[in-house]
């Protein structure tokens, strides 16, 4: 490797990870939060079998789920607009990011609340709770501790998406590697730079998934 | 009369009529052990009282109000249910509550204060020999430890009545024992019941009034010494002579 190489990839260094740390990160812990309020309230929907509200869930996970993230983020961003909604770049990338990782967590977290014994809620009718309260305190606790490795994977799925976002404009990462490149044109040393920065930040929320795992693995087993 | 229940009926789609006309009348302080071969829908008439499955049709009549059990509201369903309480056979503890905890809840939801409800909890827990198991999860636990956790669940909410599902049927024989004392115990102080169970010489010791259910129908109910040694039905006779033998 060039001494030349070696400095730009030293200087831009900096200059990727700091959009890493403002962009990337929020947009996927905004994303994200978002996205689990979105699924929770969509998996409810289903687990009382809410008429009406139950067959949109369906249609919404079907549409979802059934079409590519970088075309839902260009409808958004490139088409609204053309029906009169102006969107701009940052919360239109946290919007659609939301809405598609609410239909897959949705799933995720509707399979682990029906995973979750008959018997708990027989329980809790008996001692007489509602079941709203029983679902509240007892069920979806316990749905949330059998979701997390598959939310964990998703949140792990969801960083190295957020490069998508670089097709909106959103000055994350991916894009600020790019405009690098533009002005040094050293494409395979500075995309191996960046890739390794998302890797890093995988790297790290897996060791934090394992960590969260073990610790709510089964509730007092040791 | 505590708890009456007139000519109540259900039948499940897969497998036809369970109960098939049901009486029932239970005094207050009366022990009644229901037993009988499997599937004789001892467990579904229990499962009826508390409304854990839906009655198709019947009368009940509960601390003098009584209902129509076709048309029951969930108001009224909700009424009734916070005076009794169940104990299953596979315990149904609250898997990410700890037993004081499992205790608690209930008295929460009856808007009961925190730490009255710690207090109840930890007194109704002792009772039953746990007071060293309070910050135990259920997996934590043995069968026997968790049936009495439950046992110490439903007698802390003070109900007028507690059924037992074959209480200690999910336990090995050694955990058996000490399940039944406990029982035994609540017997000793008047709690009104009814138990369904496969244990004899349990039922006979502790019962007031045994009954045998055969294919959806009460085919005898006596005193436990008359049931047990005379008995007037072919069919219990048939039961016990079967069991005995």
């Amino acid at each position: 490797m060039s001494e030349r190489v070696i400095r730009i990839l030293i200087e831009s260094f900096p200059k990727i990870l700091l959009p890493g740390l403002k962009m990337t990160i929020p947009l996927t812990v905004f994303a994200f939060s978002l996205g689990l309020i979105i699924a929770v309230i969509t998996a409810l929907i289903q687990y009382y079998n809410v008429p009406l509200l139950s067959r949109a869930a369906r249609v919404y996970i079907w549409i979802i789920r059934g079409t590519p993230l970088l075309v839902q983020l260009f409808v958004v961003f490139y088409g609204l607009p053309g029906v009169g909604i102006m969107t701009s770049p940052f919360p239109t990338a946290v919007a659609v990011f939301a809405i598609n990782e609410g239909a897959y967590a949705a799933e995720t977290i509707r399979a682990a609340l029906e995973a979750v014994p008959h018997g708990q809620l027989e329980a809790g009718y008996c001692v007489g709770m509602s079941r709203g309260r029983t679902v509240r305190r007892i069920i979806l606790p316990q749905a949330f501790r059998t979701a997390v490795p598959t939310l964990g994977n998703e949140l792990i799925s969801m960083v190295k998406d957020t490069s998508l976002a670089a097709n909106i404009t959103v000055m994350e990462m991916f894009m600020t590697t790019q405009r690098i490149n533009a002005v040094y044109y050293e494409p395979l040393a500075l995309y191996l730079e960046v890739g390794l920065i998302y890797l890093i930040f995988s790297t790290v929320l897996s060791r934090v998934q394992r960590v969260a795992e073990k610790k709510l693995a089964s509730y007092g087993r040791r | 009369m505590l708890l009456s229940v007139k000519n109540l009926r259900k039948s499940f789609p897969e497998t036809g009529e369970i109960l098939r006309g049901i009486d029932l009348e239970v005094e207050k302080g009366e022990i009644i052990s229901v037993i009988g071969p499997s599937g004789g829908g001892k467990t579904t008439l229990l499962r009826c009282l508390n409304f854990l499955e839906t009655p198709d049709s019947g009368e009940m009549t509960f601390e003098g109000e009584t209902y129509n059990l076709s048309s029951i509201g969930k108001k009224q369903i909700n009424g009734i249910r916070k005076r009794t309480a169940f104990v299953f056979q596979n315990f149904n503890l609250f898997a990410n509550k700890t037993a004081v905890q499992n205790v608690m809840e209930g008295l929460l939801a009856s808007g009961m204060g925190k730490k009255d409800a710690r207090r109840k909890a930890e007194q109704a827990l002792a009772d039953v020999n746990l007071s060293d198991r309070l910050d135990y999860y259920p997996n934590q636990l043995s069968g026997g430890q968790q049936q009495r956790v439950a046992i110490a669940r439903a007698v802390a909410l003070d109900p007028d009545i507690i059924y037992f599902d074959e209480p200690t049927s999910a336990l090995d024989p050694e955990l058996t024992r000490e399940v039944l004392d406990v029982i035994a115990a609540l017997a000793g102080q008047s709690m009104t019941m009814i138990v369904v169970t496969h244990e004899l010489e349990f039922a006979r010791r502790i019962s007031t009034k045994v009954m045998l259910m055969d294919e959806g129908i009460i085919a005898e109910s006596a005193g436990a010494e008359k049931f047990f040694n005379s008995p007037e039905s072919e069919r219990t006779k048939q039961f016990l002579e079967k069991i005995n033998s």
